[in-house]
Order: C-alpha cells, then structure tokens, then sequence
C-alpha cells in the first residue's frame, strides 16, 4: 500500500485555518462570520479518506506552480506515491532561494502608490477592501518612500483628515503606514535589516518594470513568451515526471491566472481603451506596428510619473500575452495531452479568456468563500474539492 | 481525426477570447485573488 501525494497553495494548506491569522478579516470579524482560527479539513484528507490510503499534504500558503513541482519530484524521488493530485495556484508567483515571491503583489503595489498619490478617496470604501491586503498597502507606501518621499506628508494629513471619525478605516490607513514592513508577503517580523532587505527588492523590481516601459512589441513577445514557457513548464514537467514514473495524476487549475494584472488606478482607468486598441491592432503573425512604443514614446502626456507609466505599460503586457496564450508551443503540448486523455485536468486553460469557468470558484458548484474579503473555499468546500479530485480519479484510472 | 479535434479546439479557444477578452476589468474590476 503506497499513498496519496497531495500538492497546492493554500487552497490545500493544512495549516491553512491557523496561519491565516487577521490578514483578511480581524478576529473579531471571523468569530461574526462564523470563521475558524484553527485547522480544518483539507480536501487531501478527504480523497484519501475515499481511496483508503495514507496522504501526505505539501500545500503551502503563498507557494508557486514551481514550488509545487519541486517538491513532488523531491518528494516522489524519496517514496512513489500510488497518486498525485496537484491543486495548481495562479501564475506569477516564483521562488527564490526558498522565499515566495509574487510578482502580482509588486504590481498591485504599484497601483495602490499610484491610488494613494492621487488621493484617492474611495480608497478605503468598503467596495475597495477586497483588492488589497495589508501587505500590499504597506509595500505600496514603500515604494513611495522610496521614489518619492515628497508625497509622504501630503498622503498622511490628507488620509489623516478624512478618516478620522472611522476608527476601522483609520486603523487600516495606520497598518500601511506603519514603519518596517519586512518581506513582500510577509509583514509580522519587523527589523531594520529586513527592511533594507525590502528596499533592495523593491528597487530590482521598479528597475525590472521601468526596463519594460519601451520595448518593442517584438522584444515584448518574446519576453512574454519566455514567461509562459517558465509558467507551462511546471505543469508539463510534473506531467512528464508521473508518465515517466507511471503515477496516476490529477491536475485542478484552482485560481486563474493573471486576473490582477489587469488592474489600473482609478485615474488611468482611461485608458483601457488605448490598451485594447493597440493589443487589437498589433497582430505577433504580422509585422510589429510598434503602436504602444510610439504611444508610450510619443503621445503619452508628460505628468505621467514613472509609477503610472509601469502600470500601463504592464497591463498591455499582459493583455498581450494572454492574447497569443494559446499560440505557444508548451501550452500546445499540454492541451494535446490532455485532448488525447493522456493526462487528466479540470479547469484547463486556467484563463478566462479562453475559460469563462477558469477557477475552482467557478466550475465547482455550490463553492463558497470564507467571506467577502477573503475568497478562500470554506471548511465545507474542501468537502467539494475533494470530491472533483476523487471523480475524476475514479473515472480515469479505475 | 486528431487533426480535426484539434483545429476544433483552436477555433474554440478563439471565439471564446472574441467574447471575454474583455470581461477580467469591465465585468468586475475588483478581481482579487488569493495566496
């Protein structure tokens, strides 16, 4: 008897209910809501319950697409399991020497700076708290500090002011603003040397982006095709690893991918218009008309700062690399292998674009989040989750 | 026949982006994911 190897992000975490703490809701919230503070089920436990085997669970909150394929391989290398079912997490999230990083916390960073420069009062509107967290708020006042401390007295009088007879809002405007935030995704441990450490990212980050501003569409294609063959590389590699190891595999694309790099401050909203006109005009089978580097070089009015530049810019990138997802050869592969029954996948491709359900939130009926602002599945849909990785392994390899 | 299914596909994936390329801002701009 072997056993059940289970991989995910949080979604499959089993410390999940524990560590989640009052990153999304307050205690006092979650004990309203009816939201545990300690562990519950997981869907692993429950598929092993079905099948009647041990399992082991390497879910981690946070963790990458590439985490999840290094560690089973690791893991498979020690003791094959008799199954392997991966829950995959969304794309732009990369380790790093054992550190977690996502590259849509930097960039929802950039948009809250750009929010907060511009005094935006709707920031705290309670249709607002779902898009950021306290993580990204305080990164986002990092960045202003770090490229222009000029803003900084201005930001703190003018949400001073405004919320001071909300104590809640209050409290969230002080979170961000309070000195020492540490990592990208983890704001508990506070010491000067983790913040200089914080700087430093924060710096190769902006100068990574800023490099993008004025690519040519045909640099841009080639860099966001090179992104996705890191992103499809995981998935095929773990496919290939279970052929070649002869081990059944389910794959659940549990979140979309991309979905929060679509986002723009309220005061460049205006410009989705030009953004689709140039990923419309620009075709990568065609000659390059370069529209969004004249745009960007040319017609693009001064007072944008850097910071707006690197938002717009983004948004095209990524509007235009999942325009020709479906062009690129590894996302091929995997589609044939799945078209011919060689693997099994539920929720593929993971983008909505091409998958109206892309998302366990979508295709698994009856999900429900934790709350509003915190769209983890519940304790109950765990239940659920479990029963799609349980069918689907019954109606394929049984 | 693989062929076929294959161009099937393809054609599928491409009406679909006809139809939601641009629903992730319009339908609802507050898209939040989680870790």
């Amino acid at each position: 008897m072997s056993y059940l190897l289970a991989n995910g992000c949080s979604f499959t975490d089993y410390n999940f209910g524990k560590k989640n703490g009052e990153y999304n809701n307050t205690y006092e919230e979650k004990e309203q809501l009816g939201i545990p503070n300690e562990n519950w089920k997981m869907w692993p436990e429950y598929v092993a319950e079905k099948l009647d085997l041990p399992y082991l669970n390497l879910g981690i909150s946070g963790g990458s697409n590439q985490r999840m394929y290094q560690t089973s391989l690791d893991q498979t290398i020690r003791k094959k399991p008799k199954v392997l079912m991966h829950l995959w997490s969304s794309d732009g999230r990369y380790g790093l020497f054992g550190k977690n990083m996502s590259l849509w916390n930097i960039q929802k960073a950039i948009v809250l700076a750009i929010d907060l420069m511009h005094l935006n009062n709707t920031l705290f509107d309670d249709k607002f708290e779902p898009t950021w967290d306290q993580a990204s708020g305080q990164l986002a006042y990092k960045l202003i500090s770090i490229y222009y401390p000029g803003y900084l007295n201005m930001i703190i009088d003018f949400y001073g002011q405004l919320l001071k007879n909300d104590s809640n809002k209050m409290r969230r405007f002080l979170q961000i603003i309070k000195p020492g935030s540490d990592d990208l995704n983890n704001y508990k441990h506070n010491t000067t040397e983790k913040t200089q450490y914080l700087a430093h990212i924060v710096r190769f980050w902006i100068n990574y982006f800023a490099d993008r501003i004025y690519l040519s569409d045909t640099d841009i294609d080639k860099e966001n095709n090179e992104i996705l063959n890191i992103e499809f590389s995981y998935i095929l590699n773990t496919i290939y690893m279970c052929k070649y190891e002869n081990i059944p595999f389910v794959s659940v694309f549990g979140l979309n991918w991309h979905t929060k790099g679509h986002n723009l401050p309220d005061s460049l909203t205006k410009y989705y218009g030009i953004i689709d006109e140039a990923v419309k005009t620009n075709n990568s089978m065609s000659v390059d008309n370069n529209f969004w580097k004249k745009f960007m070089l040319h017609d693009n009015p001064k007072n944008l700062n850097t910071f707006e530049k690197i938002a717009l810019s983004q948004v095209y990138m990524i509007r235009k690399r999942f325009r020709d997802f479906i062009r690129n050869e590894m996302f091929d592969k995997i589609d044939t292998l799945i078209l011919n029954n060689e693997t099994v996948a539920l929720g593929w491709p993971p983008v909505p674009e091409y998958n109206p359900n892309a998302g366990v939130k979508n295709f698994i009926k009856g999900f429900c989040a934790l709350s509003f602002q915190d769209s983890h599945p519940d304790p109950g849909t765990q239940k659920l989750i479990g029963d799609v990785f349980y069918d689907a392994y019954q109606k394929n390899y049984s | 026949m693989m062929r076929i299914k294959k161009i099937i596909r393809k054609l599928k994936y491409k009406i679909a982006y006809f139809f939601n390329r641009n629903k992730p801002n319009k339908d609802n701009p507050f898209i939040y994911e989680e870790d």
